[in-house]
């Protein structure tokens, strides 16, 4: 079943929306949802929510070409939020691994004002990485927005562990000079 | 920004992006052998009698076979002076080939034309952007005869020699073997191993080349098999726990390096041999290896030592105009007959020999130099000749002008001043030697021209 015709039964108010959802997508969006929380169970319960929060989002969003972007920024948003209430007990080792990796190219905490200058900072990195090659691109897309272990990308691009991890720290070297030359304190 | 929000940095890639990222690429895997390690570690964890009795009992566990991955070229945004500019590079067959050395017109390395490269003006300086057949230079490209067209190709510059352009980059290494082996046919080709002087390669005269294959054979022998065993390192790595790699801008170790020249049947690699037992091979940016420090340190009291066969130390000494006509390398091209009312001022001859037998290899350059009385002074002209390869500048190739002494004309002529004076000079050829020919105001046109026609 195409997008396009899961997004038209979930218009159509079609309960079946959500088991072509999960049938199409299920497993990718567990594997995101794993990949934040560690946790098979709190992954389960965290795609769950995210289906029924697409229920109630389209209409009026109609992800006619990108259904499983917008689902999967939805498990995220969850994932990540389940993931804050509970920080205080447990973080997957993944997410502080990948967490010190985007340290070393990020501004710090401190230099980031408010919401604006948050929003700002990130449709800089969203412009950076939609101008990188395809596959610098991929490569850093599937471990900082998938959260993906190099493993799996590796296995994803049919490329080697060292040939990820070299260009995933070519990358983040970049983002941080751009970074400083646009006035960032990284 | 606290923890989750840089989670949250890649919130605004647009769904286009991360819809395409998450497509599997159908290559194959790039190698097994990342593979079978990591199982095998696996089962080391779970037991060491359980991977026993997967192996039978047998034999040890695969050692980690470590691969390195030197990036694709890019083009960064230059510091200090650099510019990618002068550095001659292209995307042949979607592989990024960079400039490393010119070798000279006489190296019969000139292979078949594999095609044809033109310049993209549009992205000149983003290498990531070339479609194949694209890059900063206008040249045709040829193979290199003996070696891997996805390694390595050459281009003709006339009269200069031949650009060597390597493709040294967007590769995996799991040992030095896969660089000097594969690629540099090493072992198979080398024809000399020779150092410098103050263990620096450098081609000036007053220094002195000595080679260490033939009167070393085993040291020669245990470092080609340091080499090919060589671990590979990435630029930045760390090589112990309390240092790491540290180069300068230009790429030269900051740590002193004994520099090595390889030739390969016509090809030339420089390889710098470092007490600590890394080695680098100029050009090769992005890698060192880590080699059998024995190996290297044994090589390395050999050059300190200045121990070897001493080869083409530049001798120079007195002869008069005859005796150069009779050189038989340089001898045709000096003139038939000294300039009409001149005298004979001076002749030199360099030339290199085997500094232990004496043996002259070749002659290097002539100098001779006429003179006359005139109304307005001394005028004198003066000629040195050479082989037309043997010429280099600054940069490391033949950069004068050349025309061959039948073409020569007074629009050839080029003059300058110094310290005063004006001086007229022309660069002419003649066979296969190339003539430097200067003379004063008050030489006229004519004895010129007449001397230029007695070279032929």
């Amino acid at each position: 079943m195409t997008d396009s015709e899961i997004v038209m039964r979930f218009i159509a108010r079609d309960e079946a929306a959500v088991a072509s959802a999960r049938e199409k997508y299920g497993e990718r969006l567990m594997a995101l949802a794993k990949n934040i929380t560690g946790d098979n169970g709190i992954a389960e319960e965290c795609v769950s929510d995210a289906l029924f929060t697409a229920w109630n989002s389209i209409p009026p969003n109609e992800p006619h070409e990108y259904l499983l972007p917008y689902l999967c920024r939805i498990v995220r948003n969850t994932a990540v939020s389940r993931m804050r209430a509970e920080r205080a007990n447990k973080r997957s080792a993944a997410i502080v691994e990948l967490t010190h990796e985007l340290e070393e190219c990020l501004p710090s905490p401190a230099s980031v004002e408010d919401e604006a200058a948050g929003n700002e900072l990130k449709a800089f990195i969203a412009r950076f990485v939609e101008g990188l090659s395809e596959e610098k691109r991929s490569v850093f897309v599937l471990r900082y927005w998938y959260f993906e272990s190099v493993e799996a990308i590796a296995k994803k691009r049919g490329i080697s562990l060292s040939k990820v991890k070299t260009l995933l720290h070519r990358t983040r070297k970049e983002l941080k000079k751009l970074l400083e030359k646009n006035g960032y304190e990284v | 920004m606290e923890d989750f929000d840089i989670l949250s940095a890649l919130d605004m890639v647009n769904d286009e992006t991360l819809a395409l990222a998450d497509i599997p690429q159908k290559k194959k895997p790039a190698v097994t052998r990342w593979v079978l390690p990591a199982a095998a570690a696996l089962l080391l964890v779970a037991g060491g009698a359980a991977f026993g009795v997967m192996m039978g009992g047998r034999g040890k566990a695969p050692a980690p076979v470590k691969e390195v991955y030197v990036p694709r070229a890019e083009y960064e945004e230059p510091e200090g002076d650099f510019d990618p500019s002068t550095v001659g590079c292209f995307n042949y067959n979607g592989r990024i080939y960079l400039h490393t050395v010119m070798l000279p017109p006489d190296c019969g390395l000139k292979g078949d034309k594999l095609g044809s490269i033109s310049m993209d003006r549009k992205n000149f300086y983003r290498l990531q952007d070339w479609e194949p057949g694209r890059g900063n230079i206008d040249e045709v490209i040829y193979e290199v005869k003996g070696f891997d067209p996805s390694f390595v190709v050459c281009s003709v510059n006339p009269g200069y020699g031949l650009n060597i352009y390597m493709n040294d980059n967007d590769i995996t290494l799991t040992s030095g073997a896969d660089l000097f082996e594969t690629r540099y046919h090493l072992r198979e080709r080398l024809t000399s191993l020779t150092y410098g002087y103050d263990s620096e390669y450098d081609p000036v005269e007053d220094k002195r080349y000595f080679r260490l294959d033939r009167a070393f054979p085993e040291e020669t022998a245990a470092l080609l098999d340091a080499l090919d065993a060589s671990e590979p390192l990435l630029w930045g790595d760390p090589v112990s726990d309390t240092e790491t790699l540290t180069f300068d801008y230009f790429n030269r170790s900051v740590t002193k390096e004994y520099l090595l020249r390889a030739d390969i049947g016509g090809m030339l690699a420089r390889i710098g041999l470092r007490e600590d037992g890394l080695v680098r091979v100029y050009g090769f940016n992005e890698v060192v290896f880590r080699a059998d420090r024995d190996a290297v340190s044994a090589v390395i009291e050999l050059m300190k030592n200045k121990q070897g066969e001493e080869v083409d130390p530049p001798r120079s000494f007195y002869k008069n105009y005859e005796d150069l006509k009779n050189d038989p390398e340089l001898g045709s091209a000096v003139p038939g007959r000294m300039p009409e009312g001149f005298r004979e001022n001076g002749a030199s001859i360099s030339y290199n020999a085997n500094y232990s037998t004496g043996e002259v290899l070749s002659t290097r350059e002539m100098y001779i130099s006429f003179s006359r009385q005139s109304a307005g002074g001394n005028a004198y002209i003066s000629m040195e000749f050479g082989r037309a390869s043997s010429v280099v500048n600054e940069y490391g190739s033949a950069a004068k002008w050349f025309v061959p002494a039948s073409e020569f004309t007074e629009e050839n002529i080029r003059a300058y001043s110094e310290n005063g004076y004006t001086d007229y000079n022309a660069y002419l050829l003649a066979g296969s030697a190339y003539i430097e020919l200067t003379w004063n105001g008050s030489v006229t046109t004519e004895e010129i021209l007449d001397m230029i026609a007695s070279i032929g």
